[in-house]
């Protein structure tokens, strides 16, 4: 990320500033920096000039603390980098260390668990998006959309409990499979079905009530502008860079997991700008509900093989997981790709272990989206970019 | 799938159809629980804070070592009754202000001695979260501290 | 010698003590300015509550209940906690302007309600130039929210204070030009000549334009969401309000509140009617069937109503931007205030209105 000569300021254009800047500190306490960044603006009046985040006031150095852990103690480190979507760290740190244990002609997963990590992935990343839209509305001032999207968020998190025990630190996946089989309560499923045939009748009412309103429309209509080309320099990935109309969506580009035996679109707008993303992740959420139906329908008719988790890998052999060489996995996650680079040198913990955290890469774009725009402009392509504190700093 | 966004042609109306959605909500049921009086079912998987049955602990260890964060530790306990199958009777012992709720070791126990309950509400006045594996073994309820189960 | 002089006079002379006029305008002056905050103070803390428990409704929760019942005690709980908190002042902040703000805040606040026609009688400062008086009240706003923004030496207080006297300077001019509307069809600045001269029909159907105009106005002069762009809490943490802390800051809380009412009874005095019954020709009853509190009662429902449909647009609506909102006002806003204003002189000035 750039630094920002405070001292001797320059315009966006590269002029000196014909006026007095102004340099305004905002966060690491600030209502809608998500979290603990900081950025440190330079503003002409209302417009910013340049902006310069500042990062780490969250940095538990989770990864070389992994250095020191057994590989299976590092998956609740995990869900506590994208706390808003932990399943997808796990998945992305699991498939990377089991490309180590079993590698690639040994297929360790069964079928019966990759569907539950599909289908767990999935409300996930509902839970992601719907939490998204209500903080990107409360940004932007609306409040009421918040309290919408968490209603749903809740009843997601109310599924996620019972098939984990726990509503948002899941630590769900394990090498070889997933913790828990699918609750044994017979209407678990039933109930996933209803709510996923109510989901897009509130994704509709979102709809209904943001996506024509004027002042939204004028609010977020080029605001943050994000090129294709901009886009693919900065290596953004996720809604972003669907927004800017590339097409680039890991479960089809590389599919992993079951991903490639489910029927789901890949929506892109090329408006780039917050409305678009806006758009983007909308959509998203309708495919979700697509992909869940589909798995939720296998689970239940197709009596899908295998058991929920490999009996290599389960119980006090958890802790005997040893693995060795090099591995990265990337997983298409809520908010962009999300990388895992594990190293093993065959002893009982990683000797390396790095995570490609979509926030991190993906807010490294703000001063290019926020240059010349008001600082309400700022706040809302800061919201556009879905970041997690938590994620970005790790 | 390429969207396009349609702004509205016609001005207000969109702003009109919003509020007619919060308004409609205004006279619906609220969906929200009261919590000290009602409380969500929780799931049966629910992974509150964690328990220990002496009877049947052998003081393998292997809890303390699935620890991510070294809040369960083992500490050497005499529980007031003969306990053949832990005969160097060590125990665990759980930090619960430092446990994260993981349920590895339980996950990681051989004889499911050790296990996730369902208490949650282990907020007290005295800050002493070091859960001796009396206390272990006991429920908040019976601490005096917890509400009734 | 007012009403209420008149009256205090009375009770004095009742009691066996025969006061002199000018002691009697004295202590009704005194009365009547308590009186007058307090009932500014209550219906801003009543409508802290009402605004909670409305925003939550909408948001599908119950809202604050555990203060008495139903939660109706929570601003007085609120107040409590405001009171016994610390008062903290910004070590480098500018004492007097920061200190100054508050008063200016509240003092004009309250003074604008002074010439509000509760009823016919119901009328604390019955000056000929009521409308005018609360117009001056109101345009001390941004002085207020300027020595706020200014005395916390904060940057974020100082955007507050610029963009809350920007929006107020702009949005000024319009509502302005609504209020001359009706001054034009009523031939008075007098509150209650307003309210008389809507015997009939109420001035939201001539004048629906301006109604609407005015509602928006209003809006952004009192700094309410979603046009709260002096606080704009995503943006500039709280704005003005920033550096205050403890009842400095329930003060200006508060004064933010009673202004949601405030907007609906100038809307009430000046399109629907003021305490005139609706249909009170037809249906006698409506005019008193609570003895002398049935004019005051229609007043406050109708305030209600209207504040009621402020916080409904307050929860609803997204913020808007800042420059884009003053673009409106001086693109939108005015050229339709001035042709509403220039059409109603027209229809006046040839007996169609008035």
């Amino acid at each position: 990320m750039a630094k920002v000569d405070f001292a001797n300021p320059r315009m966006p254009d590269g002029r000196a500033p014909t006026s007095q800047l102004m340099t305004l500190n905002m966060g690491p306490q600030h209502p809608s920096t998500h979290g603990v960044l900081r950025l440190k603006l330079l503003l002409d009046g209302e417009i910013v000039v340049d902006v310069e985040p500042v990062i780490g006031y969250l940095h538990r150095g989770s990864e070389k603390l992994a250095e020191n852990m057994h590989w299976v103690k590092f998956i609740p480190l995990t869900d506590r980098m994208d706390y808003v979507s932990a399943m997808h760290n796990n998945h992305g740190y699991v498939l990377a260390v089991e490309k180590l244990l079993g590698g690639p002609e040994q297929n360790i997963v069964s079928e019966r668990a990759e569907h539950i990590r599909v289908f767990a992935a999935e409300l996930s990343r509902l839970c992601n998006h719907l939490f998204w839209m209500g903080t990107f509305m409360l940004d932007l001032g609306a409040i009421t959309p918040l309290f919408y999207a968490l209603r749903e968020r809740e009843t997601i998190l109310g599924f996620l409990e019972e098939l984990c025990g726990a509503r948002l630190t899941f630590n769900y996946f394990r090498f070889g499979g997933v913790k828990y089989d699918l609750p044994d309560d017979p209407t678990y499923l039933p109930r996933i079905k209803e709510f996923l045939a109510k989901m897009p009748g509130h994704i509709a009412e979102y709809q209904k009530q943001l996506r024509q309103n004027d002042i939204l429309v004028a609010r977020l209509t080029g605001t943050g502008p994000l090129s294709r080309e901009q886009a693919l320099e900065w290596g953004i990935t996720g809604p972003m860079l669907r927004a800017t109309g590339v097409a680039h969506d890991l479960r089809k580009v590389a599919p992993y997991s079951v991903y490639k035996s489910l029927n789901f679109e890949v929506p892109t707008t090329t408006q780039s700008d917050c409305y678009g993303r806006l758009h983007v992740r909308w959509a998203e959420m309708v495919e979700s509900v697509k992909i869940l139906n589909q798995v939720v329908d296998r689970l239940a008719n197709r009596n899908l093989e295998g058991i929920h988790l490999n009996p290599d890998y389960a119980g006090g052999k958890i802790l005997r997981v040893k693995a060795k060489g090099e591995a990265y996995a990337r997983i298409e996650h809520p908010k962009g790709e999300y990388g895992c680079h594990v190293i093993g040198d065959g002893k009982q913990n990683p000797s390396r272990v790095h995570v490609r955290a979509p926030s991190f890469a993906n807010l490294q774009v703000i001063p290019l989206m926020a240059r010349g725009q008001k600082i309400a402009d700022l706040v809302a392509s800061l919201g556009s970019i879905d970041i997690v504190l938590g994620d970005v700093d790790r | 799938m390429d969207i396009q966004p349609q702004p509205s042609k016609v001005p207000l109306v969109p702003i009109l159809q919003g509020m007619g959605v919060t308004l409609k909500h205004f006279f619906k049921k609220t969906v929200t629980t009261q919590y000290p009086e009602h409380k969500l079912p929780l799931a049966d998987r629910f992974r509150g804070r964690i328990y220990l049955k002496l009877e049947t602990c052998i003081g393998c260890t292997l809890c303390a070592q699935a620890c991510p964060n070294g809040s369960c530790y083992m500490v050497d306990y005499d529980p007031g009754f003969d306990t053949p199958q832990n005969k160097r009777k060590k125990f665990p012992a759980v930090e619960i202000s430092k446990c994260m709720y993981c349920s590895l070791c339980e996950e990681a126990c051989p004889t499911d001695s050790i296990r996730m309950g369902k208490e949650y509400e282990t907020a007290a006045y005295v800050r002493d979260f070091d859960y001796k594996p009396d206390r272990l073994s006991q429920n908040e309820h019976s601490l005096g501290r917890g509400p009734a189960q | 010698m007012d009403p209420l002089a008149t009256f205090i006079a009375g009770l004095l002379a009742s009691l066996g003590l025969k006061v002199p006029d000018w002691v009697a305008m004295g202590l009704s002056w005194v009365i009547g300015s308590v009186i007058v905050f307090t009932i500014v103070l209550a219906i801003g803390g009543v409508f802290t509550y009402a605004f909670r428990k409305i925003f939550a409704r909408m948001g599908h929760r119950p809202g604050p209940n555990r203060v008495g019942p139903g939660g109706i005690l929570q601003f007085l709980a609120d107040g409590a906690k405001l009171i016994s908190k610390e008062d903290i002042r910004p070590a480098k902040a500018d004492r007097m302007a920061w200190t100054a703000a508050v008063y200016v805040s509240v003092v004009f606040t309250v003074m604008a309600w002074a010439p509000l026609p509760w009823s016919e009688q119901a009328i604390f400062t019955n000056a000929g130039a009521g409308v005018l008086l609360i117009l001056a009240m109101g345009a001390i706003a941004p002085l207020a929210e300027m020595l706020a923004g200014w005395g916390s030496n904060n940057k974020y207080s100082l955007f507050g204070g610029v963009r809350a006297a920007a929006l107020d300077v702009s949005y000024e001019i319009p509502m302005l030009f609504c209020v001359a509307s009706i001054v034009l069809m009523v031939g008075s600045l007098d509150t209650n000549a307003i309210v008389r001269g809507q015997h009939g029909v109420w001035f939201v159907l001539p004048q629906i334009i301006g109604f609407v105009i005015f509602f928006i106005t209003a809006l952004a002069k009192a700094g309410l969401a979603p046009t709260d762009l002096a606080e704009s809490e995503s943006e500039l943490v709280s704005g003005f309000v920033t550096e205050y802390s403890g009842m400095r800051f329930g003060f200006l809380f508060v004064v933010l509140f009673s202004q949601a009412f405030f907007i609906g009874a100038m809307m009430t005095m000046l399109y629907l009617g003021g305490w005139q019954a609706p249909f009170g020709d037809q249906l006698p009853i409506l005019n008193t069937f609570a003895g002398p509190f049935t004019a005051p009662l229609w007043f406050v429902l109708k305030c209600g109503l209207l504040s009621f449909v402020v916080f409904w647009v307050w929860v609803s609506l997204p913020r808007v931007r800042v420059d884009q909102y003053l673009a409106t006002a001086w693109k939108v806003m005015l050229p339709l205030s001035i042709a509403n204003f220039v059409l109603t002189a027209v229809l006046v000035k040839t007996g169609v209105l008035g």
